[in-house]
């Protein structure tokens, strides 16, 4: 199981934490299940940040590790 | 220094930037506008993903000291609800002279909006929204 955080407008659909109960290799695998999942939500324009760092669709996951979505950003 | 607060000083940044070495000192204070798009602005608010917004901007201040030799750099951004003419963010720069202080200052700024992850939504009279493009 991961816990994948979610922020802004994401947030509001999602809500602020995510429990995934299935086997995520690496981002790609977790945005095709989000995809499948939440289908309501534009997912090519959310990010996906591990351990507070921009993830890419290769880029591992384990367990433990901190996963955030993360909408257009507009801070400013 | 980064920081994302509840509220920010404007005289505690400009303090925090004193440096002997500082001939030019640029500061850049964003404000809740009352208008958006030929809407009626009410209040903003902001939600931050705390640790990688302070990660995000550590990576950016960190590349304006190298790239301009800056004495010192601050970027400051508020979290929570926010009314009209409230300071929200706040990057300023100490160098030794003015060449190095705007531009460094306008990056500064700029990357913050591409890259750290803080959200605004705008409240209008009638309804709300989250901002996903920033001008």
């Amino acid at each position: 199981m991961i816990v994948v955080k979610a922020f802004g407008q994401v947030k509001e659909v999602l809500g602020s934490e995510l429990l995934v109960n299935k086997e995520m290799t690496d981002v790609k695998s977790l945005r095709e299940y989000l995809r499948n999942e939440y289908p309501t939500i534009v997912w090519s324009t959310v990010a996906i940040a591990v351990n507070t760092q921009y993830a890419h669709d290769p880029d591992p996951i384990s367990s433990g590790d901190e996963i955030a979505l993360i909408p257009p950003v507009s801070g400013g | 220094m980064v920081q994302i607060v509840e509220h920010i000083d404007l005289n505690e940044v400009y303090k925090q930037l004193a440096d002997p070495a500082a001939g030019g000192t640029c500061i850049f204070v964003g404000t809740v506008r009352d208008h958006s798009l030929g809407n009626d602005v009410t209040k903003l608010n902001f939600d931050t993903y705390d640790t990688m917004a302070i990660s995000e901007m550590e990576k950016i201040r960190t590349t304006a000291i190298e790239k301009w030799g800056l004495e010192k750099a601050i970027m400051i951004h508020a979290v929570g609800e926010k009314q009209i003419g409230d300071p929200v963010v706040v990057v300023g720069v100490a160098a030794a002279h003015r060449k190095e202080a705007f531009p460094a200052c306008q990056f500064l700024i700029d990357e913050l909006k591409k890259t750290v992850p803080i959200w605004k939504k705008e409240f209008f009279t009638d309804s709300s929204h989250w901002v996903s493009q920033t001008p």
